[in-house]
């Protein structure tokens, strides 16, 4: 058999749990009130344009853009702006929503949605790059993968970085979360069509679309919608964590090493997730702004897991209710992956664009650790994908003293986890890396 | 109860794959079963004596370090037992009971704790009660009793026999009797292959990697051989050399020892071929007749040189293409 | 008798040529210092605390001398220490009163909700790339001792989950100020007493909410102040310590118990001297 495509050095295989993976995305009521968070995204803050009370229609700017890494904000739904007001995110920061009460609460949310698409589609040969990216831009489109950061600046390399390759990330190698998989099987068309969209921005450079192969599925759905288009492969991908780093991708199915300190760009690629690329779509195709994704719900308090789609700022206590989650029972909420994941502490927080799990965990889930003192086992360097010293580099981040050398490669760390993951001594590897990166950006 | 309530916050990753300090530890003591089952069978109920004796002594050093030292030490995480066990290993059945509390002592405390204890420490405990107790009792560490001997006799190892009387007092010795223990010397070194037995579980489980017993054998073999072909009358084979004395337990036990072993692979390297180079050093022309102790304990030493000199390439350090 | 003459006389003449290296090099080699610096680095507390903002005693004793100006001054000296710096060295006298650190911030576990169990690094900014706080209020000391390990003088302590500053024990070195994530402590002149222990900005009923004894920004201090020295701005009462004369009115009337006077003996101790 075929070697499968996996990245150098390092990664683990944690195992998958992809409990939801047969659960086909559904779609829920409106909830009673949103909370929409005014910054989504990575960059400037955004400027909030809606006052206390002002009625605001499905697809209306709540929040514009500042800058250019910087992302608009819009309503998913037609409303009322009750308050604009500090409140606790997923990821515990405390930030700036909006608080908006919906007119059609109780409604199935897929009614509305899908009048969006009755329209005819905007004649998208007509369309130039530039025009495109305006309306990419316009949608406030981030990464939805989990960073968050503006896709139009990805999408617009500064003059000579030269793309030759797009690549697709559906790998998603994190445990539990299966969002973008059901949106490969049930969108696979949309994607594509969106993928080609982006084909044309870097003149038809060729794309490849990176799958683990834990979801043959999808890799067979995939394949076949990408069967006429031109210069678009289908790539299975061994499953190893994290496969669906960026810089590990790139390594995986190009063999291109991304330098330290560098970007994608950098070798030539530009890396898009497949949910990113399903709202370029419609953003593109129906002029529709990004008001809602596909959240997975799992963990091992949640007697069905699925797949649901969320307008962007459903508070998680009504996803709790729609699938019957006892919040007492709850000890450990993750938004995102059990690996990269931040836990949160609030049931009323609201989803974003970047939440693609939410995850739920009972005492007996919970992982209780005390850390040991390290035994120079050295696990965290050969899990390390980034090749880095984590017992080192972590020593010298505690003792406080981060020599020269070391913080390019502090800086270097992707904080996949892995390092953690396998520590015998339950390290706090990731957080000292973490906070290692705070202290250097810190003295600069 | 309301605690209990509240939601847990921590930074990610928040799942484990369950391997612990703990289990690495009983891991490797459970592996050295083989092993200390040849010395049992070789020494009879002395070399019982010996090891119940040492992890005992270790054990109990530790735990009263743990109750009378303010710092957080777990004494049951098996790391002092594993001392104890190799410790044991490292002396001669007979050994009397007094030299093997004293050992204990040296191993945990000087060995291990004076550095803050677990992961610490930059020699391995076990090599430094064992060089403590060779210089200050030299009669008692290098009487060996013969195997099976019954009645007490003790005798030289092959290695002493070597240095002592040269190849010639060897001519008796037959290879098969050196890998699987049929001769004098202490409780671990008997028996090569049941070592060798234990270790491959070890490279299973990836606690050890090839590198440094492949470099540490292959050196000496590799200098033996040198040696042993310019002069046969002189110098013994290198397949004798790789059979006797500590080196089959010093390479895949001693140093691959975690704590005390370089992290990157090229100083994996060069710690395995400097463990191989300073023991043929010694074995050819050093006063002892056996080098693999110090040899450990001298690149003990400049681990943290290798780690730093010779660190892995990072993921990106290309030039940018 | 040779014997014990001749190394004698060969060591001698070692010692001789050693010697005369010695002294051509450190009249070759000699470096002009003024020698005051080194008189006004004896003179100082020797803490090496860098909170003048100079690498050391001796670096600050340099640029005092050099510059003829004990400003930046020296946080942990007493008035008296740089009054003898200043008499040495010719200066007018500096009078320059011990700064002390205050928390601002009254947010024990009584006063604000513990809202999750924080089972990461403890310590203040680990805890922020977490979470942004870990009680009801989002301004609130976080209680993990960041400022703590950065004192140098033992002045601080985690207390009831904030951190609780020792007048006497402080020196006035700012060190802790930058370690503090939530940039809540704040410096003040050590017979200032008065301190809004509160560094929220939000309206009133969300202040409230978050804490009992939250600033709401009712302006009720402002009113009292009979010198001007404490103005609210957004929701938070701020005192200006030029103006503020420990009166204790605004303590009186706050309705949350926002502002605290602290040492009552050490206020009346003031007030003596001033008369």
């Amino acid at each position: 058999m075929l070697q499968l495509k996996s990245f150098k050095p390092g990664g683990i295989h944690p195992p998958q749990q992809k409990l939801s993976a047969g659960a086909a995305i559904t779609w829920g009521a409106v909830p009673k009130q949103l909370l929409i968070p005014v910054q989504q995204h990575i960059g400037k803050p955004c400027k909030v344009l809606v006052n206390k009370g002002d009625a605001v229609k499905r697809g209306d700017l709540l929040a514009e853009s500042t800058g250019f890494i910087s992302s608009n904000v819009h309503a998913p739904l037609d409303g009322k702006v009750q308050k604009i007001m500090r409140f606790p995110l997923l990821g515990g920061q405390v930030r700036d929503v909006i608080q908006l009460t919906c007119n059609d609460a109780g409604t199935p949310y897929r009614e509305i949605v899908e009048k969006d698409y009755n329209d005819q589609p905007v004649d998208i040969d007509a369309l130039d790059a530039s025009e495109i990216r305006k309306k990419i831009a316009a949608a406030g489109i981030v990464g939805m993968g989990g960073a968050g950061f503006p896709t139009h600046v990805k999408l617009t390399p500064p003059d000579g970085k030269k793309i030759d390759t797009l690549l697709i990330n559906g790998a998603e190698c994190e445990p539990y979360i299966t969002a973008d998989h059901r949106l490969m099987l049930e969108y696979s068309r949309e994607i594509i069509q969106g993928t080609r969209l982006l084909q044309r921005l870097f003149d038809g450079v060729p794309v490849f679309i990176g799958i683990e192969d834990n979801k043959p599925d999808a890799l067979r759905a995939m394949d076949e919608a990408a069967k006429e288009a031109d210069m678009i492969d289908v790539v299975p991908l061994k499953t190893q964590y994290p496969q669906g780093g960026e810089k590990q991708l790139i390594k995986a199915i190009l063999g291109r090493e991304v330098p330290s300190k560098g970007l994608p760009m950098d070798v030539g690629v530009v890396v898009q997730n497949v949910a990113t690329v399903l709202a370029i779509r419609n953003a593109v195709y129906f002029d529709r702004p990004l008001t809602e994704r596909v959240v997975t719900v799992s963990g091992n308090l949640v007697g069905q897991p699925g797949n649901i789609v969320l307008p962007i700022g459903t508070p998680v206590s009504t996803v709790m209710e729609q699938f019957d989650i006892d919040p007492a029972r709850v000890r450990l909420f993750i938004s995102g992956g059990p690996m990269m994941g931040r836990t949160s502490y609030s049931f009323e927080s609201p989803v974003s664009k970047t939440t693609s799990a939410l995850l739920f965990f009972d005492e007996t889930a919970v992982v209780k650790r005390e850390e040991n003192p390290c035994i120079r086992c050295g696990n965290c360097i050969n899990a390390c994908p980034m090749g880095l010293a984590v017992a080192r580099l972590t020593e010298m981040i505690i003792a406080n003293g981060i020599d020269p050398a070391a913080k390019e490669a502090v800086l270097d760390c992707i904080e996949c986890g892995s390092c953690s993951y396998v520590c015998p001594a339950d390290r706090r590897l990731v957080h000292w890396m973490r906070l290692g990166k705070n202290i250097i950006r810190r003295e600069n | 109860m309301e605690v209990n309530r509240l939601l847990l916050m921590d930074s990610s990753p928040l799942g484990r794959d369950g391997d612990s300090t703990k289990k690495i530890m009983y891991t490797v003591i459970l592996t050295l079963l083989p092993a200390l089952t040849v010395s049992v069978w070789m020494f009879g109920w002395n070399a019982v004596r010996v090891l119940a004796l040492t992890s005992i002594f270790t054990v109990a050093v530790e735990a009263l370090i743990a109750r009378f030292v303010s710092y957080r030490i777990d004494f049951m995480d098996g790391s002092a037992l594993l001392t104890g066990i190799l410790l044991a290993m490292n002396v001669p059945a007979n050994a009397p009971w007094w030299m093997l509390l004293v050992g204990a002592l040296v191993a945990v405390v000087i060995g291990k704790q004076v550095f803050g204890g677990l992961g610490q420490n930059m020699f391995n405990p076990a090599l430094v009660a064992r060089v403590f107790l060779l210089i200050s009792f030299p009669v008692e560490m290098t009487s060996w009793p013969l195997p099976g001997a019954v009645d007490g006799t003790t005798g030289a190892t092959p290695l002493g026999l070597l240095k002592t009387e040269g190849l010639g007092a060897l001519a008796g010795t037959h290879l098969t009797d050196l890998a699987l223990g049929q001769v004098g010397g202490s409780l671990g070194e008997v028996s090569a292959l049941a070592l060798l037995l234990g270790a491959l579980v070890l490279f299973y489980k990836k606690y050890i990697t090839w590198e440094i017993p492949v470099t540490f054998i292959g050196t000496v073999f590799v200098i033996a051989a040198v040696f042993n072909g310019i002069n046969p009358q002189t110098y013994a084979g290198p397949l004798f050399h790789i059979f006797t004395g500590g080196v089959f337990l010093g390479a895949l036990y001693m140093a691959t020892d975690m704590v005390t072993s370089p992290l990157t692979f090229k100083g994996k390297l060069l710690f395995g071929f400097g463990c191989g180079f300073f023991t043929m050093l010694i074995r050819l022309f050093g006063s002892f007749p056996e080098g693999v102790s110090f040899a450990i304990l001298l690149m003990n030493a400049v681990v943290p040189l290798l780690d730093k000199y010779f660190p892995d390439k990072r993921f990106g350090m290309v030039k940018n293409g | 008798m040779f014997e014990i003459i001749l190394p004698g006389l060969i060591l001698g003449v070692f010692a001789l040529i050693s010697a005369s290296g010695l002294y051509a090099a450190s009249k070759k080699f000699y470096v002009y210092e003024d020698p005051r610096i080194e008189k006004v680095t004896d003179m100082l507390p020797g803490a090496n605390c860098g909170g003048c903002g100079f690498a050391g005693c001796a670096a600050f004793a340099e640029n005092v001398v050099t510059t003829m100006s004990l400003n930046p001054t020296c946080p942990v000296a007493d008035e008296a220490q740089l009054d003898r710096i200043a008499e040495f060295l010719g200066m007018e006298k500096a009078v320059t009163e011990k700064q002390v650190a205050s928390l601002m911030c009254n947010g024990t576990y009584d006063h604000s909700k513990t809202m999750m169990e924080y089972t990461g690094i403890e310590d203040c900014w680990a805890a922020m790339l977490v979470t942004d706080t870990t009680k009801s209020c989002a301004f609130s000391c976080l209680g993990l001792g960041s400022c703590v390990r950065a004192c140098g003088f033992d002045a601080m302590r985690i207390e009831n989950g904030i951190v609780v500053i020792d007048d006497e024990k402080c020196t006035g070195c700012g060190m802790c100020v930058p370690a503090c994530p939530k940039n809540i402590l704040h410096m003040r002149p050590y017979s200032k007493r008065t301190t809004v222990t509160c560094f929220n900005t939000d309206k009133g009923a969300d202040a409230r909410k978050a804490c009992s004894v939250a600033c709401i920004g009712c302006m009720k201090c402002e009113k009292v102040c009979e010198d001007d020295a404490i103005h609210v701005t957004n929701f938070l009462a701020k005192i200006n310590y030029d103006k503020c004369t420990n009166c204790g009115k605004c303590v009186e009337v706050c309705p949350t118990d926002a502002i605290e006077i602290r040492g009552e003996e050490v206020i009346a101790h003031v007030a003596a001297q001033v008369v």
